[in-house]
This record gives structure tokens, sequence and C-alpha cells, in this order.
């Protein structure tokens, strides 16, 4: 028993430093300079400690409105998802009408298309709005999400229809319902929405690079790109740049831990 | 009493959309006509060579811009190359291309077959203060197609040898010279190798498989865009790059490297000659050792990368005429020249015999003429059709030689098969 204790462990930790390792190697070079992986010893990191990558990033490169977008965009963009995704979700789950699980069918089916392929229409589409490089453009479609809407409607269909009768006995109205009985009893799915959603308006490439064509729209991510020169890279820079950029996600994610987990257990099978 | 509220709540539902959306054109409209009417235009650029180091480079020129021509403001915006062409095309299919963007030779023909480039012709003949000779050499004819200039070229950067003299001096191995072949590059990278070092370095992939062919006599693709890939001197000069790694060991093998960049071991004195661009020239400037650059030795030809980026215009844009200014200014004005040259950020295309002067000038290396003088054996990369997946099958055929997975003959016999299927 012990011994497979002991094996375990073992795999868990081997697992742990797999992931540890290179973000240990990115706090390196970020905070010291790109020379030091030739001669990766204590006392050469030591001494070549500097906050320089840290100063170019901030002093030459407009990095705070680059976080300030990020942040905002990824706020509103799960700030939508939730509020779509729970109401539509709530519909899915409890409200009654013709085809409803066919078009939940077809809904989930959008999740089977591969985002390279709804771009362009999509691309053309803000651009008839007249909405390209602008902050709408940037987080409105992310507001929308199939998966988002599934996990809503398997979480609410897990709380027992008879809170919502009792609800409905005393008179309240399905806004009523939605928003004072189902969204409150709904916290840790939400908060699994939460973190998606922000992880992945957060890390989103693609879609800013086509609609954000100014300086002051542009998101970590696309500044990332930018920093990767076309023939070399100043990867102290780059990881310094990186470092802040994965910052934020990890508070959301450290803070959320609680919920997401519990969350996860609970939109399963029961 | 449900059906009744469900159905008032679709309708404020749809109602509420269509408001927003009518609401929000109405907005973005009116914004686009006040720009309109004012008297200055602004014109919009694209760059990729400007991140992330010349931002502030790009600023100044555009700066000088303004200054001399009053009205026409710009705003420019950067990408990364690895993502640059992803948007471009994006934008070109929903005619949304910026007023003037860059390009890249190899890129642009597709781009000016597709016509969705301003055909600047006229624009440069009525232009007075314009002639074709402002462009170094036949530079002028980059960016044509079909008889009709679609662009201008904007700068060049080639690659030439860079070697550590100081390893060269402990070695007791005299220095490239202009007239080295394959021969003497290998007496001497032996000669070198040893004690971490390895002697020469040159990548395995599409852009230097083009040109080390072309050292040998050999090329990708006949006059006619044939491809060519399996031809004997081909085949030949691809098992050159392989013996260097895997007979003669005096290039490391990519486990060898482990992942680190070719650049930083030249760097840290871990190799010894290396083919690299004239854009390393400032990186290498604060290097701890001596050293120098060369002309690239060949086999049975001299043979030098060129690349060339070049400036082009939207078909689609309101200011054709602002447009031409700013890709004539970026091209050849003489400050903007002169902001190119002091920082070092590729070579200028202006035609002034002061250009070379002052670039040679710069000091560090002391054989910088060479960067010139490897222009005089250019060649540019092939321009096919679909280029960027004739880049991806070659690469990876040329990766499977490289691991052992095929032969040198099987590897381009395979790349010659795909390449033909994919330009057809």
């Amino acid at each position: 028993m012990k011994k497979k204790n002991a094996i375990i462990y073992i795999l868990l930790i081997l697992g742990a430093l797999m992931m540890i390792v290179p973000f240990g190697w990115m706090l390196v070079v970020a905070f010291t300079n790109a020379d030091i992986t030739y001669n990766m010893t204590l006392k050469n990191i030591w001494n070549s400690l500097s906050l320089n990558s840290f100063r170019t990033v901030f002093s030459q490169y407009n990095t705070g409105r680059y976080l300030f977008n990020s942040v905002f965009v990824s706020l509103m963009a799960t700030a939508g998802q939730i509020l779509i995704c729970a109401m539509s979700g709530f519909v899915f789950a409890r409200i009654e009408f013709r085809h409803k699980e066919k078009l939940f069918l077809l809904y989930l089916a959008t999740m089977m298309i591969p985002v390279q392929a709804t771009v362009i229409p999509q691309y053309i589409l803000m651009n008839k709005m007249n909405l390209i490089n602008t902050y709408i453009a940037l987080f409105l479609p992310g507001m929308f999400n199939a998966f988002g809407t599934f996990l809503m409607r398997q979480y609410f269909k897990s709380i027992p229809a008879a809170l919502e009768e009792a609800a409905c006995i005393d008179g309240a109205g399905f806004i009523r319902i939605f928003f004072q009985i189902m969204l409150p009893l709904s916290k840790p799915g939400l908060a699994v929405l939460a973190v998606t959603g922000f992880m992945g308006a957060w890390n989103d490439f693609l879609w800013p690079l086509l609609v954000a064509s100014d300086d002051l729209h542009t998101t970590l991510p696309l500044f990332l790109s930018q920093l990767q020169g076309r023939w070399y890279v100043d990867w102290s820079v780059l990881m310094s740049a990186t470092l802040i950029s994965v910052l934020p996600i990890l508070l959301v994610y450290i803070f959320a831990q609680k919920y997401f987990i519990e969350g996860i257990q609970n939109t399963g099978i029961k | 009493m449900r059906k009744m509220n469900k159905r008032m709540m679709a309708v404020t539902l749809a109602c509420a959309m269509l408001i927003g959306a009518v609401g929000l054109t109405g907005c973005g409209k009116s914004a686009d006509e006040g720009s309109k009417a004012g008297e200055e235009v602004t014109i919009k650029y694209t760059t990729y060579s400007a991140g992330p180091d010349h931002i502030q480079d790009l600023e100044s020129m555009i700066a000088e811009f303004e200054k001399q021509n009053e009205g026409i403001k710009v705003d420019y915006e950067v990408i990364g190359y690895s993502d640059y062409f992803t948007k471009l095309q994006t934008q070109a299919a929903s005619k949304t291309l910026p007023d003037v963007f860059e390009i890249n030779y190899e890129n642009f023909i597709n781009y000016a077959q597709n016509g969705v480039l301003l055909d600047m012709s006229t624009l440069a003949g009525d232009d007075e203060d314009f002639k074709p000779e402002m462009l170094s050499g036949n530079s002028i004819e980059y960016f044509k197609y079909d008889e009709k200039l679609y662009g201008l070229t904007e700068k060049f950067s080639d690659v030439v040898m860079y070697y550590n003299k100081d390893l060269f001096d402990q070695a007791g191995v005299e220095y490239p010279q202009a007239d080295w072949t394959w021969k003497e590059e290998l007496e001497a990278a032996q000669a070198l190798t040893k004690d971490g070092v390895y002697g020469s370095y040159s990548p395995v992939q599409y852009y230097e498989l083009y040109k080390t062919v072309a050292q040998n006599g050999g090329a990708l693709f006949d006059e006619k865009g044939n491809p060519t890939i399996d031809s004997k001197e081909n085949t030949e000069a691809v098992q050159w790059m392989m013996d260097k790694m895997y007979l003669y060991n005096i290039q490391p093998t990519p486990e060898q490297m482990s992942g680190k960049s070719p650049e930083d071991m030249f760097k840290n004195s871990e190799i010894a000659m290396i083919r690299t661009g004239s854009w390393m020239l400032s990186t290498f400037a604060d290097a701890g050792f001596n050293w120098d650059i060369a002309l690239e030795p060949g086999n049975t030809k001299k043979v030098h990368h060129v690349f060339v980026d070049g400036m082009a215009a939207s078909k689609t844009t309101k200011n054709p005429e602002a447009a031409w200014k700013f890709i004539k200014f970026m091209s050849v004005d003489p400050a903007a020249t002169k902001i190119r040259l002091e920082s070092n950020w590729d070579l200028p295309v202006a035609n002034d015999a002061t250009v070379k002067e002052k670039f040679i000038a710069q000091g560090k290396p002391e054989s910088r003429e060479v960067i010139f003088e490897a222009l005089d054996t250019g060649i540019m990369p092939p321009v096919v059709k679909n280029n960027s997946q004739v880049q991806d099958a070659v690469n990876e055929e040329l990766n499977k030689a490289l691991i052992g997975q095929a032969t040198v003959e099987e590897a381009l016999s395979a790349a010659q098969e795909k390449v033909a299927k994919i330009i057809k």
C-alpha cells in the first residue's frame, strides 16, 4: 500500500516538475538576460538579476495600454458570456417549447465548426457594421459561447425543480425565478463559466489580430506576437512581457479555484 | 399568461437587437463622413519589419513625412511577421486592406494577380519629382507585374558569412577569403571544430535550400516555373548540407543544438562561421570577441540571398495620391534613407553614392562593404504560385532527411512530387 503511494507521489511530482520547469525558466530569463540560458548556475543568475527587460517592456512599448485593453475586453466578454449563457442555459433546461431539443443540438453543433472557417464571414459582418478596430468588435463575438450554454444547462438541470415550482406558486415569474432563485444557486457553475470565459478571451489571438488595427486596441497576445521579430527575438524582453500577460490569469484562477473544481464536479452526471 | 410572456420577451429582444444594430451602424457612418469633410487625410500603413525594435525609427520617419506633406497624416500598425499575412489575406478577402502596406518580394505576385493592389504607373509617371533611376540597380522592376507598377522597393537585406576571428586565430586558420569554395570552408571548419566549438553553420530549410542548390549550379524551378527539385545538382547540394552534420561533424545537429538558436551559439563562441543575415550586424555588435564578415563560399557558383521588402497600396484606397507620396517617401526620400542608415534598419534602396559610403563608415565590422558586394551575386526567393504551401511541403521533406527518416534522394523526389501537385 505504501509502495503504491510512493509511486503515485513520484509520478505526480514529475508531472508537476514538467509544468513548473518551463515556468521557472521563463522567470529566470525575464529577470536576467537571454545569455543566461547557456550558463544557468545559481551564482550567474544571482549576479545578472535585473529589471532591465521590464523597463524596456514598459518604456519602449505601450504595455500599460495593452494590459488595460486585455483586461477590459476579457471582462466585457466574460460578463456578456455569463449573462447570455446563463439565460439561454436556463431556457434550454427549464422552459418547454416546440423543437427545443433540435434547436439545442443545432446550437451545440456550432462547436464543431472550427473558428478558422467562420472568421472571415464574421470579419465581413463586423466590417459591414462599421465595427472594425473598436472595442465592441473585440468582445462582442466572445459573448456567445455554445459550450457555456451547455455547461449552464447541465447545471440548471441538476437543481431540483421543486425550488422553482415553489417560487412559481408564490407568484414569481420567469425573470424573478431566474435572477433570484436560479442564479444564486448556480454560483459554482457560473464560476467555471467565468474562469473558462475569461481565459478564452484573455488568450484569444486570431480574432484580435484581425479586428484590432492600431496601437490603441492592441491586446497582450498581439503584443507578444509583435515582440517576435522576423529574424531575431529578444527572449528576455519577450519573457518579461509573457510574465506580465500570465499573472492576471494566474490570479483569476487562484481566486476562483475553489468554485472551479466544485463546479466541474457538479456539472457532471448525477 | 405564460405564453403571452414568452412572446412579449421574444419581440422585445428582437426589437432591442434591431435598434442596437441600426444604432451602431449609424454611429460608424457619421464618423466616416466627418473625416471625409475635413481638409486633412489620414492614411493607414501596416508593417511587419518595424517590430519590435524599429518602431521608434518608423515614428521618426512618419514625423518627417508629415512635416514634408502637410495635410497627410499616417496611422501605422505593426504586426508580427509570422501573423502578418494571415491578417493581410483576411483584409484582402473582405476588401478592407490598409491604404499602404509592406509586402515582400515572394508574396507580392499573389496579391498582384488577385487584383487587390493599386496600379501606380500613372501616379509615378505624372509625378515630376520622381524618376525610376532614383532607385538603385533595377529594383524599380521588382514590384512590377504585367508591365504595371504596383509598388516600390523599400529596402534590402542579404545573407553573408560571419566569422569569429578569435577562434580562427586560436586554431591558426586563415580567415575566409572571397574565393573560398565549400572545400576550403570544410578544411577550415575541420581545423576549427574542437573543444565544444563547431566550425560552421548553415540552416536547413527552404530559404537556405534554394540558395545552396544555386551555389552548386542547381535550381528548385526551371525558367518556366516547373519544379526541378530532385535534379542531380540539387541532390549533391543537399547531401553536402547533411554531410556537414553527419559525416564531417563540423555543424551541430538539431539534437546537439537542443533548441538554442545558431545566432546565440555564434555569439557565445560555440560556432566559428555562420551564414546569417545583414540584420544581425547590430545584434552581434556587442559580442565579446573580434568578428568580421566575408562572402559566402559557393561550390561551382558564387550566390547570395537577397531579401526585398516593398511597399504597395490597396486598390480600394480613397487617397491614392497620399498613398503614393508616402510610398515614394519610404523608398527614396533622403531623410528616410538617413534614418534607415543610422538605425541599421536594413539597406536603403535610394540610388545615392553616399549611401554606401555612410554604411561602410559605420565601423564594426571591418569588412562592411561585403554586404554590398554580396548583392552583385544575389538571387531572390523563387516566385511561385501558393508560395507558402510550397515552402511547407519542401521543409517537411527536408526535415525528414535531417532527422534520418529518409535519404536525400527520397526526400527530394517526394518534395518534387508534392510541389508539382501544389503549383499545378
